[in-house]
């Protein structure tokens, strides 16, 4: 099973507040079998205590380590919200990227999400695409150049 | 509690996290990206959890929203705190004291 994979992609979304956005990138976790639904709970309760929004439209909500234990497979899901969603004071999020992490394996995503979010034309090609593997072929583990 | 310690006694810094999925892990690149591009050797950064940070730490950055933690843990411990986990100022003003050789400052509260 593969970290991100196309069904934990959900394009052109549309949320009402961050809290709506957490729970739609939460049911994507949920959905393709890598978290138990209280998951989301306690990705909720992390953003109350912590934002996790990164910089440049993205932010990446996930649970606190007392959920681990509801994680059945590491997985990460993206929700693109073209039209944001107020994250913090000012900041909108327009990537919505889910994390549930029982291990290591993420991690190759998430060094290749650092190397978009550096780059604003790849963070607005990621925003905007309406094909899948767009968001596929940048956030794969192997993207990262060193 | 207005802690220093000099950068050129330190060869450990910890990154401490809270469950260690997500954005800890960011800063943790990050960082490290900084002090590589910095020509920083010598130092070392760790991601451990803010519960089992150990009491002999010598300096610990952690996010502001779990500074009050890592100070029970390691009181002795500098503790550098920042808000932003991917380009914080927090992280240049940590290289720029191993660069300078000065002082890494307390900003834990």
């Amino acid at each position: 099973m593969t970290v991100l994979s196309i069904e934990r992609i959900r394009l052109g979304a549309t949320a009402v507040d961050k809290l709506d956005a957490i729970r739609q990138a939460g049911d994507l976790l949920v959905s393709s079998g890598c978290v138990e639904a209280g998951y989301i709970d306690g990705m909720l309760a992390r953003e109350s205590t912590m934002s996790t929004y990164l910089g440049n439209g993205v932010s990446i909500p996930h649970g606190t380590f007392d959920n681990k234990g509801q994680i059945q497979q590491t997985g990460i899901s993206v929700l693109q919200l073209p039209a944001g969603v107020e994250w913090e004071d000012g900041e909108k999020a327009y990537l919505v990227i889910g994390i549930a992490a029982s291990s290591d394996e993420h991690v190759g995503v998430l060094s290749s999400l650092a190397e978009v979010i550096e780059d604003e034309d790849t963070t607005q090609l990621l925003i905007t695409t309406t094909d899948p593997q767009v968001i596929l072929t940048y956030l794969s583990a192997e993207a990262v150049e060193e | 509690m207005a802690q220093t310690i000099a950068a050129s006694e330190v060869k450990t810094i910890i990154l401490a996290c809270e469950a260690g999925m997500g954005s800890s892990l960011m800063s943790v690149n990050a960082l490290k990206k900084k002090l590589k591009k910095a020509n920083v050797d010598g130092v070392t950064v760790l991601h451990k959890p803010a519960r089992g940070i150990p009491a002999d730490a010598q300096v610990v950055v952690v996010h502001k929203g779990l500074a009050g933690v890592v100070r029970n843990k390691a009181p002795n411990a500098v503790v550098v705190t920042f808000s932003h986990f991917l380009n914080d100022p927090a992280f240049d003003a940590l290289v720029k004291a191993f660069t300078d050789n000065g002082d890494i400052l307390d900003t834990g509260g």
